[in-house]
């Protein structure tokens, strides 16, 4: 009898440790995306001369450009699926 | 190093004697044993016309402690963009660098640079002449002198709300790191440093500007309707920066000037009066006789 609990109770803690890393790796996949979203952003904030934006006086941009390919990349791409948000956030939900 | 110079900047309309103005002031000072560096911001540069010789960047010593120098702001500018370029070309991959060279092309034609290139220019003079009295700056004519004092302040707008985002983007960051990884991240962000050290910059440079006792703004007009509107713009414009003028200098005065209307116009402001010369004050020798006439020079 001992024996079947130990294992029943086992297999719960194996179920909620599972059902726990999914749920935190869910949670993460949106924050990761907030976070990506925030990072763009950021991106049109300083390097918005690049494609139209309004800017802040160039020397701020030019100053932190150095350390911002990724964001420059990343903006690029951006413009590219611009026409398309909807399909941005359908994704990170999963919805699709 | 802490600079122990007193600067003084000329501003005001084009054409009511800003260089003419700016080279008495720096001829009396050094007359009265000051050590004195005259630098002409104004790409106009009359200060070689002024003086009859050809100035550059390095001072050129007109007497003994009088130095003066004019500043090339294209240089500037040029060397500015050839730094951030080297920086890209070093830090990005080589596809993205060479994507970018076109748009670096159109960049030195971007609003803004000219006023930059000369705050980096002056941070650099007070940097390398600290040991100087004082520091003349002939201004160039007033759209760009009033970029030129309030770019601290704007860029100081920006940067807060850009510091904001990043520091939430951090937060977000590490939350996300400490629940991956278990440990919070610890390398340093380098977009924030440069965000901070650009607060760092801009809060030394406006606390010089408002600080009266290092820097002395001097308005240059003429007894003239234009440019009495004009210096009431002025003055309200570096108002909002939160910079005041120290001394209202009327230049070219005549015979039948009255000081009362303008003593009711500027109410807050010092104001000394220049007499109109009988001669034109190139040279030297014209400026030292010009001061020798018996012009009131005391207060600078």
């Amino acid at each position: 009898m001992k024996e079947s609990i130990d294992k029943i109770m086992r297999q719960l803690s194996s179920f909620f440790k599972y059902f726990d890393a999914a749920s935190k790796n869910k949670a993460i996949d949106i924050m990761e995306f907030e976070l990506g979203e925030m990072e763009n952003i950021f991106a049109l904030l300083v390097l918005g001369a690049f494609i139209g934006f309004p800017s802040p006086p160039m020397q701020i941009t030019l100053d932190l450009m150095p350390d911002m390919e990724n964001h420059f990349l990343m903006m690029l791409n951006k413009v590219d699926t611009a026409e398309s948000p909807i399909s941005d956030l359908l994704s990170a939900f999963d919805v699709i | 190093m802490e600079s122990k110079n007193i600067s003084l900047f000329f501003l005001g309309k084009g054409g009511v004697g800003k260089s003419t103005t700016s080279a008495l002031i720096a001829v009396y000072l050094a007359g009265q044993g000051k050590d004195v560096l005259l630098v002409s911001m104004d790409p106009a540069h009359n200060q070689s016309d002024i003086f009859e010789t050809s100035l550059s960047e390095k001072p050129y010593n007109i007497t003994d402690n009088l130095a003066a120098s004019e500043i090339n702001i294209d240089l500037w500018i040029k060397n500015y963009l050839s730094e951030i370029e080297a920086q890209i070309k070093h830090s990005y991959s080589y596809l993205t660098a060479l994507n970018l060279e076109n748009y670096l092309d159109v960049i030195k034609y971007s609003p803004g640079i000219e006023e930059y290139a000369m705050l980096l220019a002056y941070k650099e003079i007070q940097k390398k002449y600290f040991e100087k009295d004082y520091i003349i700056y002939d201004m160039p004519p007033t759209a760009l002198t009033l970029k030129f004092f309030g770019l601290p302040k704007l860029s100081m707008l920006w940067i807060e709300k850009l510091l904001d985002l990043r520091n939430e983007i951090i937060k977000k960051r590490e939350i996300i790191t400490k629940v991956k990884i278990g440990s919070k991240e610890i390398e340093r962000d380098k977009i924030l440093n440069k965000l901070n050290e650009q607060v760092k910059n801009y809060n030394l440079i406006s606390k010089n500007f408002q600080d009266n006792k290092k820097t002395i703004i001097n308005l240059v007009m003429n007894n003239d309707k234009l440019s009495f509107s004009e210096s009431e713009l002025i003055i309200k414009k570096l108002g909002t920066f939160n910079l005041f003028i120290s001394n209202i200098i009327i230049n070219k005065i005549q015979q039948d000037f009255s000081i009362h209307e303008i003593q009711k116009r500027f109410k807050h402001n010092s104001i000394k009066t220049f007499p109109l010369s009988k001669i034109p004050l190139i040279g030297l020798l014209s400026l030292k006789n010009f001061i020798a006439s018996g012009v009131l020079l005391e207060g600078f």
